[in-house]
């Protein structure tokens, strides 16, 4: 019963979406209020429907319905409940399930949020986001269907959607014996919450592309579109930072590497979609400001849409192999389908609208040194990262492959040729563009701005050179990130003395709501200064863990001692265990000291997950010491089978690695503060066909 | 990473601490001694090199022909042996190498069994006194370019990190040019909502900044 509720859900979600939007164009083209009212109730019901199918889904998880090849291959009896449910996104067919109903979410909010505001844009985005959510729920109802049951047909098992003629049921013994369970690397805590954030981020950045089109098909190009997206574009952009920071956690624990970014091309494949966006928050801010860079915009909000379908495409379809990927499947080649059209389509219809002279931008740059400038600048820089970690990551890899006929790799080392002076230099940007004005900056007043922020970064640089740093180029890092950061401080402090000084008498009280003002007033400028200095935080953390971080792996007899950057490391013995859901744990007992004092008891151990098919599947489990000035990292490498007596540890120090995770705070925090909800206009209150709104402003 | 591409001869046991005898001390060992015959007064009057018997230099001969080869098979026997290869410099290398089987990730982490025997190799390798580079090319050679994080093929090298710095070119100059474009268009504005603030309206950088901040929260 529960596969038959799934899949008629997803059947009548992929009818909706479809009739959403025809139903959603014809309303627009022939300006009926009714059909683009009807397109929006059948869009609106895609959330429940796809609702519906995920909860069967887990039902099935939950219940041990083996017989769904899905529940069949993501679990099995001995899993434990918390992973039964977690495990909706486990593989292809759940997750790309998953997927749809967080698209279908943010469909269905913004359709709701913005449809009075924002009527004359809203047939357009719900067919865009429509077609959209049919493409991926047609994924599923058609190639990767995650209610397929197994049946037993003339003595042979078969996977099918429907019951085929002849079918028997597979007794259930038989199917719960050999069923699969989760894979061991996605029972992490991380990995629970690192996927739904990553989804919510790619999904989110939805919107923006689907208001950004309608805005071209309607001819609404003012700035209504970009004042509908903004919080949108905020939380999508949050919601994929947080996933990147959670992924980084996640390998940081589980994977073993004694990091937390491998320049892996799925990494890297989340990690394009928010360098675009992030390029896009700014450069948008030039147009609500100044009318410039409209067809840039278009352009930027394409690129975050088609980066995250790409990466989408990059991970599922076999195009790469990796630990974060899923398995080669047959929906590789649609989705790269969709992807051309939907970048094809996008850029016609600028193209379109530009030839019409219809994205004209209202101003011209005033000076070469002027805040929109130096945010054209950040722009440029931004996509230069995104084409150098592009090619790094697909480019010369397919590219040598396809025409060359050698399968090359570009690894750390490649990424830390490239995009270190890439990083600097938009560092540098922060640090130089919120002390600029709109307009005009005269090089003498600039100076004067940065005066301040310039004396406590050189302050700070001479105190890390006294405490003992002596690498220019970590004391250069170290001068632009902290510039940036003092640069944010100072611009707060700026801001509250000014408005302060209003008043007569100056108090702690008056300061305070002074801030409070200052925040309330403006949230996205200060809350973008707080991003800024979360950034920051991350940059100290990335810097100090990346030139600083020392290792050794050694050998130890039982009483023996290694040492590594002041700290000893002393091997007590090793025992065995077995955990409740059936793996066996190998477990290091390392007491670790320094000069002399015990600071803790680690136990690093390794993991053995048995398999369906009676293998087992090693995992290396961290033990770590963690300060806010480094990370004490232990992973048990292997020991002598026989006696026990010997074992070998891989030991890292990673310098002030904590502030990669506090930084993520800090960012999450302005974040939130940038997009928190101010009270909405109604911008625009009829349907009108598209050809009478060319270039006209609500 | 770098001592790992030298070649590590052969070290001899430093003896320049030992108690030996001194290298007169050791001839004299061999050296006959000659006898010297005095008159009453004390004078010199013969000086006689033959004082062993014949019997005792045959022996000699003998005795020296036959184990004067001992010290240096002795020397050779206790050559030490090449400095143990730690795991670290196994390591060192192996970063640079990625794992064959599970794509993106570095050969010094990876806990296949395939890495695992590629570590070994790698070892065995430099126990040979074979450097880095040889160690890496003859992966290369072997198994592709794809086992290492930049290729080894000069073309393919050049291919992979030029390509991204011309681009990068490519989207400056193009940045530059239509931001000197925009810069000298300079259309009138349509809309005025924003009005570009002077700097010469105010004669501090207090008030220049209040005027702006103000603007900018309303």
């Amino acid at each position: 019963m529960l596969a038959e509720i799934g899949i008629a859900t997803l059947l009548l979600a992929f009818v909706a979406a479809l009739y959403a939007t025809v139903a959603a164009l014809y309303g627009a083209r022939t300006g009926s209020e009714r059909l683009v009212i009807s397109a929006r109730n059948a869009a609106l019901t895609t959330f429940p429907l796809l609702l519906t199918a995920c909860v069967a889904l887990v039902a099935a998880l939950l219940s041990g319905r083996y017989d769904i090849a899905y529940v069949w291959t993501v679990s099995n009896p001995q899993t434990p409940t918390f992973y039964r449910i977690t495990a909706l996104w486990g593989s292809q067919s759940g997750s790309l399930l998953f997927w749809s109903l967080m698209l279908s979410g943010y469909s269905c909010g913004a359709i709701l949020f913005n449809w009075k505001s924002d009527r004359r844009l809203m047939p357009y985005v719900i067919a865009f986001t429509m077609v959209t959510l049919a493409f991926f729920i047609g994924l599923k109802v058609f190639l990767e269907n995650p209610f397929d049951r197994y049946w037993a047909v003339n003595g042979e098992l078969v996977k099918s959607t429907f019951i085929p003629q002849g079918a028997e049921a597979i007794p259930y013994e038989n199917l719960a014996n050999s069923a699969q369970g989760l894979n061991p690397l996605l029972r992490h805590f991380g990995m629970i919450i690192h996927p739904p954030m990553l989804y919510l981020g790619f999904t989110g950045f939805m919107i923006p592309f689907a208001f950004a089109m309608a805005a071209l098909a309607s001819g609404d190009l003012s700035t209504n579109w970009i004042r509908a997206t903004r919080r949108w574009t905020l939380v999508a952009w949050l919601f994929l930072a947080l996933g990147l920071l959670l992924g980084g956690r996640w390998a940081y624990d589980v994977l073993g590497w004694g990091g937390y970014w491998g320049w892996d091309p799925v990494e890297n494949a989340a990690f394009l979609p928010w360098l675009v966006g992030t390029a896009f928050l700014h450069s948008v801010l030039i147009q609500e400001k100044r009318g410039m860079l409209k067809v840039w915009n278009m352009f930027l909000v394409i690129g975050t849409f088609s980066a995250m379908i790409f990466g989408t495409f990059a991970t599922r379809s076999g195009l790469i192999a990796s630990v974060h990927s899923f398995a080669r499947s047959p929906i590789g080649f649609p989705m790269f389908v969709f992807w051309s059209c939907m970048t094809l389509v996008s850029v016609v219809l600028i193209l379109w609208r530009r030839n019409r002279g219809d994205l004209k931008d209202e101003r011209a740059f005033a000076n070469i040194l002027s805040r929109e400038s130096l945010f054209v600048l950040n722009n440029i820089i931004f996509m230069m990262l995104v084409v150098a970690i592009f090619w790094g990551s697909f480019g010369a890899p397919v590219l040598s492959e396809l025409f060359g006929g050698t399968r090359i790799t570009l690894g750390t080392e490649y990424f830390m040729t490239v995009t270190p002076p890439l990083f600097a230099a938009l560092y540098i940007l922060m640090g130089v563009a919120p002390l600029t004005a709109w307009g005009v900056t005269s090089l003498p007043r600039l100076g004067r701005a940065l005066l301040i922020p310039v004396v406590l970064t050189l302050i700070t640089v001479v105190l890390f050179a006294l405490m003992g740093m002596s690498s220019p180029g970590a004391l250069f890092a170290y001068a632009i990130v902290t510039l940036a950061g003092y640069v944010a401080l100072y611009e707060i402090y700026r801001g509250v003395r000014t408005r302060a000084r209003k008043e007569a008498t100056r108090t702690m009280g008056l300061y305070a709501n002074a801030l409070i003002e200052l925040f309330a007033r403006n949230r996205r400028r200060y809350g973008g200064y707080v991003v800024h200095l979360g950034i920051t935080v991350i940059g100290i953390g990335v810097i100090g863990s990346t030139l600083f971080q020392q290792q050794t792996q050694q050998t130890l007899s039982i009483g023996e001692t290694l040492s590594i950057g002041g700290y000893q490391l002393r091997y007590n013995g090793l025992t065995q265990a077995l955990a409740e859901d059936e793996r066996q744990m190998i477990i290091a007992d390392v007491t670790l000291l320094r000069d002399g004092n015990e600071l803790s008891v680690l136990r690093p151990r390794t993991d053995y997950y048995l398999l369906s098919d009676n293998t087992t599947m090693p995992m290396t489990i961290a033990g770590a010491y963690s300060t806010l000035e480094n990370d004490f990292y232990v992973l048990l490498i292997g020991w002598e089978e026989q006696t026990d007596t010997t074992a070998t540890f891989k030991v890292y120090i990673n310098p002030l690695i904590n502030l990669v995770w506090w930084g993520g705070l800090i960012l999450m925090f302005g974040t939130v503060i940038a997009a928190y909800p101010a009270r909405e206009t109604v911008r625009a209150s009829v349907v009108a066909p598209a050809k009478n709104k060319v270039g006209a402003r609500a | 990473m770098s001592n790992l591409s030298t070649n590590k001869e052969p070290v001899l046991p430093d003896t320049s601490n030992s108690s030996s005898p001194s290298p007169c001390a050791q001839t004299s060992l061999f050296t006959v001694i000659p006898k010297v015959e005095r008159g009453l007064g004390g004078e010199v009057k013969r000086i006689s090199h033959s004082s062993a018997p014949r019997w005792f230099k045959f022996i000699l001969v003998v005795f020296l022909a036959t184990f004067a080869p001992l010290p240096l098979d002795i020397l050779y026997a206790q050559a030490p042996t090449p400095m143990p290869i730690t795991d670290d410099q196994v390591n060192a290398i192996a970063a640079r190498m990625y794992c064959p089987s599970c794509q993106g990730v570095p050969l010094d982490v990876c806990g296949t069994q395939v890495c695992i025997e590629w570590r070994e190799e790698i070892r065995t390798q430099l126990q040979a006194g074979r450097t880095e580079e040889q160690i890496i090319n003859d992966f290369v050679t072997r198994y592709g370019e794809r086992v290492v994080g930049t290729p080894q093929d000069p073309t393919l090298r050049a291919f992979s990190l030029i390509t991204p710095y011309v681009i990068g070119a490519g989207v400056i100059v193009i940045g530059v040019w239509t931001m000197l474009r925009w810069w000298r268009s300079r259309r009138v504005p349509l809309t005025d909502e924003l009005p570009i603030i002077p700097e010469a309206t105010f004669s501090t950088d207090d008030e220049d900044y209040r005027a702006r901040l103000e603007q900018d929260l309303q």
